[in-house]
């Protein structure tokens, strides 16, 4: 059975260009320490500089100011870390920021029923905090902030903006310059690199402490001997960023033949917003369904989809992320995600159409009893 | 065409052996686990009934097997269901059987209809008990091991349940069992068991329904009504416990033979006064024919107990039961389960207790006493 993958929102696949810069550090007898002075030593450095560089152009940034890191959630963690004073987050970040939104002196800022910061609420908020995270592109429903006029006001009231860009890479275009960003999140996973390696951007001048100390690594801003291997795939995937980008806006045409094709047969309720989303994301309830019974019929059937961001017992409780937006639990626990990729194609979403045709109705059954 | 069969997986060997039976019989097996309750999988263990385990376990066995595995977050529906429940039953001065709700509600109600929606056929767990169709409609019998049985925590389930349910390890006994996890290499062969119910790992219920709701103190009486001491709340008690009561030692051996969730008041008494002639249940569920009228049955009051012979004096909605032999501690919030006398291994269905009668049982006791 030829599987057909819409989870591209939890990680993309590896891509040809990532697999193969990175088969060159997978040999047996590789030998990789980049901190070493002898030739050995410096072929990797040279590896993971050309990765930096890389990494760096795709959000139009200086190398230097890249610290790689062992994913996203590090990064965030090495964001959110590094300020004292009250922070303020957004509502449906990503659970490596939400867990700092728990702590004493952070404030949470409201979004609306589209997963939009409320500015105003957000400017109530950022009286007297040191630092404002909020993420460019939500993962579950795929909402994008305007995280310039975000900016502005973080910065009228004197806070520093981190942004989550972690769904955004490879999706649409970032600029750290134009975005207002002082940090900046990306990871390697969600833009057709390895798991397991993200990177940090710190802007330029800004004075940002030791996250893991022990080491000279990342200019003694993160320990650790390189990840040599995720960081030269991460890199790879970074140099088709703007290749990236440009098919994921004609993905929105593919979207929305799905979003069509499902109204078509059932009543759908949609999460994600029809203006201001990623260009792949999609997140239908198939009401009354409960999204967790359509979610393992598709895989079932050979589809890959989501029920919302993945937990660790492998369950879902209903999403904060919905909830946030105004949703009840009823309805949140509804929700199917959607989230297309490169490689998605009209046959794969007529296909997946008629699954959806015979697996709906069956799960409405359900809730027959 | 492939029957497909959802497995309920705890994660413990009897559910990880139910998949491999299902699997070794040719079905196309999805493998599922209840998420049921945060406070579940905080210690390891598998439990009397089918505690759900870590889903690591269960996802490790379904990938052995080579078969499809989900977790189902049931936690909403178990707390309703179950665990609210629970304390309420304790609350109102009962002793609950949660086992029996869990399997009605849970499994054979909710996760029954999710394989119904998936397109499968049957749904089959991990109980020690035996489904036999001769004809006239699925029968529920006891576990070849009488040791594993579980018959006692399943006559809750409807015969239409039933028609769609598989218990694969009822005809094999513990060894068995354990033999057929070895050959699979499952990964669960060896592990050890636990008596305790799943959502209270340590087994210390009274602190569990402190912590869901708030004990008034109470009265330990006599019979006639002296008190004798003073308790923290009635969920403390059951009908039968010895220990706890509260009074001064050296004197008769003192029991606790009446729960009075209304006044607070735990009434004790001798070994004598714990013996009761009959129950009272009601909510009954028969699988097959209701008992008739003076029809011989074999009686069983609690999961440990050994099955008694008594007649039926009334069965219906409710149950009247008379025992031929007056038996001790019949607890209201367990539930009654009957076995045909002529046919011992078939159970025949049952109710929850509501009372136990002391004198001789007579029709009109259900009527007068609810």
């Amino acid at each position: 059975m030829k599987r057909i993958y819409l989870d591209h929102n939890a990680t993309t696949p590896l891509s040809a260009a990532a697999a193969k810069a990175m088969s060159d550090w997978c040999m047996p007898g590789t030998i990789a320490n980049a901190s070493s002075v002898h030739a050995e030593g410096r072929a990797a450095r040279h590896a993971v500089s050309l990765a930096r560089e890389q990494v760096a152009q795709s959000i139009r940034a200086r190398p230097k100011d890249i610290v790689f890191t062992s994913g996203a959630t590090e990064a965030n963690h090495m964001a959110l870390g590094g300020r004292t004073g009250p922070i303020v987050v957004s509502a449906i970040e990503h659970p490596s920021i939400a867990v700092h939104g728990e702590q004493e002196h952070t404030r949470i800022a409201q979004v609306d029923q589209f997963g939009r910061v409320d500015h105003h609420h957000l400017n109530e908020q950022l009286v007297g905090a040191s630092l404002c995270s909020i993420m460019l592109a939500n993962n579950e429903v795929g909402t994008v902030q305007n995280i310039e006029a975000i900016s502005n006001l973080c910065h009228q009231a004197g806070a520093l903006l981190h942004i989550d860009g972690s769904q955004a890479l490879g999706r649409i275009p970032i600029d750290v310059e134009s975005l207002g960003a002082d940090l900046l999140t990306i990871s390697g996973h969600k833009a057709y690199g390895p798991p397991g390696v993200g990177a940090l951007w710190i802007r330029p001048g800004l004075d940002w402490p030791t996250f893991i100390p022990g080491g000279h690594q990342e200019r003694g801003r993160r320990a650790g001997t390189e990840n040599v291997l995720g960081i030269v795939g991460f890199g790879a995937a970074a140099a088709t960023v703007p290749a990236l980008v440009e098919r994921f806006q004609s993905l929105i045409s593919l979207r929305e033949e799905l979003a069509e094709g499902c109204r078509r047969f059932w009543n759908t309720h949609r999460f994600s917003p029809l203006k201001n989303c990623l260009p792949n994301t999609l997140t239908l309830g198939f009401p009354p369904c409960d999204g967790e019974t359509i979610l393992m019929s598709l895989d079932l059937q050979g589809v890959s989809v989501s029920t919302g961001s993945a937990c660790s017992a492998g369950s879902l409780d209903p999403s904060p992320v919905l909830l946030a937006m105004g949703h009840t639990a009823e309805t949140a626990r509804t929700a199917v995600r959607f989230s297309l990729g490169v490689d998605t194609s009209t046959d794969d979403i007529s296909s997946v159409l008629d699954i959806l045709e015979r697996v709906v109705p069956s799960a409405a059954k359900e809730l027959e009893w | 065409m492939v029957k497909k069969a959802v497995v309920a997986m705890s994660g413990g060997v009897d559910s990880s052996v139910t998949a491999a039976l299902m699997v070794e019989q040719g079905y196309d097996v999805v493998g599922i686990t209840m998420h049921l309750s945060d406070e579940v999988s905080k210690v390891e263990q598998t439990g009397t009934c089918c505690a759900p385990d870590d889903a690591h376990d269960a996802r490790q066995v379904a990938a052995a097997l080579g078969i499809p595995h989900y977790v189902a977050n049931y936690k909403k529906q178990f707390k309703t269901a179950v665990i609210d429940r629970f304390v309420r039953d304790y609350a109102n001065g009962n002793t609950p059987s949660p086992c029996v709700r869990c399997n009605d509600v849970l499994k054979f109600r909710l996760l029954l209809q999710r394989a119904r929606a998936l397109g499968a056929d049957i749904l089959a767990t991990g109980h020690y008990a035996r489904i036999i169709d001769d004809g006239n409609g699925p029968r529920l019998y006891r576990g070849i091991d009488h040791k594993k049985d579980q018959s006692y925590f399943l006559f809750g389930a409807q015969t239409d349940a039933l028609r769609q349910v598989r218990f694969p390890v009822g005809e094999l006994n513990k060894e068995q069992v354990r033999e057929v996890a070895r050959r699979h290499n499952l990964p669960v062969a060896n592990k050890p068991e636990s008596q305790d119910i799943c959502f209270v790992p340590d087994g210390d219920y009274a602190s569990f329904v402190e912590k869901h709701h708030t004990p008034e103190p109470g009265t330990v009486v006599d019979k006639d009504g002296n008190t004798l001491a003073t308790h923290a709340g009635v969920h403390r008690f059951t009908i039968g416990q010895r220990r706890g009561l509260g009074l001064p030692g050296g004197g008769p051996k003192r029991f606790v033979i009446g729960i009075s969730a209304g006044n607070g008041q735990i009434t004790v008494g001798g070994e004598d006064d714990l013996l009761a002639n009959g129950l009272h249940a009601d909510r009954c569920n028969w699988i097959g024919p209701t008992p008739v009228e003076g029809q011989p049955v074999l009686a069983r009051v609690r999961h440990r107990s050994v099955p008694v012979p008594a007649t039926v004096v009334k069965a219906g909605g409710e149950l009247l039961v008379q025992f031929r032999d007056p038996i001790r501690a019949v607890a209201p919030g367990q539930a009654a389960v009957l076995y045909a006398a002529d046919e011992p291994e078939r159970v025949l269905g049952g109710g929850w207790i509501r009372s136990a009668i002391r004198d001789d049982v007579v029709a009109g006791d259900a009527v007068c006493r609810a």
